[in-house]
């Protein structure tokens, strides 16, 4: 178990300190002089002067890069260009947010699409599977930022029972959370089909329910926990696309998240909060590897014993 | 089952065929020209005169999706073919020496890996001054490792094959081992990653796009449209609802072409 979450850890740190690395030199990915793009055409010497040294573009690479490591490692992340305040307080006040669209679409995903899927492997080649599954195609080629203003335009403007945007009370996350899960449920829905498939008609299904062991089961018991493996494994790398699905789905519903921040940024070309935004999001997102790599290792004892 | 396959196959190459042929045809099915601005018919609603209406500058809102389809779909299928040809060729080379080439690239790969979803092409395309290549360029830096890390594998698996360790006796030299010999065998698979990576990509290039990341050209994108759609989704909606529906229907037909090939795939092997 030890040495298991000791590599898990060491694969981490260097990870995340290239991460870093790499954010930081990312303003230099700007064509020419990136003081010239940002200071725009009527900047005088003097100004872009004193912007080169705000984002200390005038030392050397290689000072750039430990300064910014050093402010990561500090929690600092550089100030904003346009409001003038540290990047880390921006990205701590959109967090919370952009959590909680997160955490809905994950749970809604998850209610919606393992129940689903089960059920669509149960009634294999039926009308029902044809349906879950066609209906899953066209879930996985709806771009969220089509749904979003297709939900908003039935369910807020024709029928006003949702408002149109923002973040006020709680009828207000429930668009967002549809529009951001769509292409994640439709994904998992057929992940969690094909992975019942492959185990409804393993020796061991075949033991158990000769042992008398009912269908309901032979299902929560057998068949489930070993689905369960992919079925992380999956939701793990489907966090990626819901870091850009939340980018799309807060700018669509001006949810005042991590995603519009980083949107808005993009628009000003305020770099710094760019940086900022992207490495808060790959840090969540090694974050969340890591956890799914441990999730793994509590639901399969195999992985526990080899461990050892 | 075999029949079921040929139905999707079918279905989504028809569909895909009718937009590549529109788009490429574009003056064919529309009289005005592309980009055609009249400030005092903005946000007119379907009629006979404009078949979908017009946008916010007065431009005819069928035209910019027939014009707009030339640059989305350019867009996503040349970066498709760019990020293939690299991966594909990194992979072989990783997977038949071994070595620190295989451990250098696939340190890169585990590197960019670490940035979630789309957000590393977000992020160069922000950094660069928004054209054609700009977004090529942006998508095919994450878009090459699927088919690295697919050809690295299955060049793995083949390099301890007979035929290849027969042909290594025998003296065969390791560029025509490559390129006559395993090359030609992952060909197939190289196919079907295409296939099914263009729905993915053409997401990614409307997402972009949508974000204000896109080719600030005469002629808007498809995602463009949609984003300009969605602010005055009260008076004209048929300016979101439209571009969407396009790009909605290139990504459904590709994925059932990939599901079809794929499922094909598996039933061969």
């Amino acid at each position: 178990m030890r040495t298991y979450l000791l590599k898990r850890l060491l694969y981490f740190i260097p990870i995340s300190f290239s991460v870093v690395v790499l954010v930081s030199v990312m303003i230099h990915f700007i064509p020419g002089d990136p003081v010239d793009h940002i200071a725009g055409d009527f900047a005088s010497e003097k100004d872009k002067n004193l912007i080169r040294q705000k984002l200390g573009l005038d030392q050397p690479l290689s000072k750039q890069i430990l300064n910014y490591t050093l402010g990561v490692v500090h929690g600092d992340l550089g100030r904003s260009l346009v409001l003038h305040r540290p990047v880390t307080e921006l990205i701590g006040e959109r967090a919370l947010p952009t959590l909680e669209l997160a955490f809905s679409a994950i749970l809604l995903t998850c209610l919606v699409s393992i129940p689903l899927g089960a059920l669509s492997a149960l009634k294999n080649g039926t009308l029902l599977d044809f349906l879950c599954m066609g209906t899953s195609l066209v879930g996985i080629s709806m771009p969220n930022f089509w749904l979003g203003p297709l939900l908003i335009l039935l369910f807020s403007i024709h029928l006003g029972w949702l408002p149109v945007a923002g973040r006020s009370g709680p009828g207000s996350i429930v668009l967002p959370t549809l529009a951001l899960s769509s292409s994640l449920v439709a994904v998992l829905v057929r992940v969690t089909r094909t992975s019942f498939l492959e185990h409804l008609h393993e020796d061991y299904v075949r033991t158990a329910r000769s042992k008398g062991v009912n269908e309901w089961g032979v299902f929560f018991k057998h068949v489930l926990k070993n689905a369960a493996i992919t079925i992380t494994t999956v939701i793990g790398l489907q966090f990626g696309a819901l870091v850009t699905g939340t980018i799309i789905t807060e700018k669509v519903f001006d949810w005042p998240g991590v995603g519009t921040l980083i949107a808005e940024a993009i628009d000003r070309r305020d770099y710094p909060v760019v940086q900022g935004c992207v490495f808060a999001f790959s840090l969540a997102f090694l974050l969340t590897n890591l956890i799914t790599d441990l999730v793994y290792f509590w639901i399969d004892p195999r992985i526990r014993v080899n461990a050892k | 089952m075999k029949t079921k396959h040929d139905v999707r196959l079918i279905v989504g190459a028809v569909i895909l065929l009718i937009i590549i042929g529109v788009a490429v045809f574009a003056p064919l099915w529309t009289h005005y020209p592309a980009g055609r601005m009249d400030i005092r018919q903005r946000l007119l609603p379907p009629s006979s005169e404009h078949w979908l209406g017009t946008d916010l500058k007065g431009i005819d809102i069928w035209t910019s999706l027939l014009y707009g389809a030339r640059i989305s779909l350019s867009i996503s299928f040349v970066t498709v073919l760019i990020s293939t040809v690299i991966g594909s060729s990194l992979g072989l080379l990783a997977g038949y020496y071994r070595g620190w080439v295989e451990q250098i690239l696939m340190r890169w790969i585990d590197i960019l890996l670490a940035f979630p979803g789309m957000i590393l092409s977000l992020t160069l395309a922000t950094f660069m001054v928004p054209t054609y290549f700009s977004l090529v360029l942006a998508i095919s830096l994450t878009a090459w490792i699927g088919p690295a890390r697919l050809v690295r594998g299955e060049i793995l698996s083949l390099r301890e094959r007979e035929y290849v360790v027969a042909a290594h006796a025998l003296g065969v030299s390791p560029v025509s081992l490559l390129f006559k010999h395993l090359f030609p065998s992952v060909l197939p698979i190289i196919f079907t990653q295409m296939t099914t990576s263009i729905s993915g990509i053409i997401l990614i290039e409307s997402g972009l796009s949508f974000l204000g990341l896109g080719p600030k050209g005469k002629i808007p994108t498809w995602g463009q449209l949609l984003s300009e759609g969605r602010t005055v989704i009260t008076e004209s909606p048929i300016l979101a609802i439209a571009p969407g529906l396009a790009i909605f229907l290139v990504v459904f037909s590709v994925n059932l072409i990939g599901d079809a090939l794929r499922d094909d795939a598996r039933g061969m092997s």
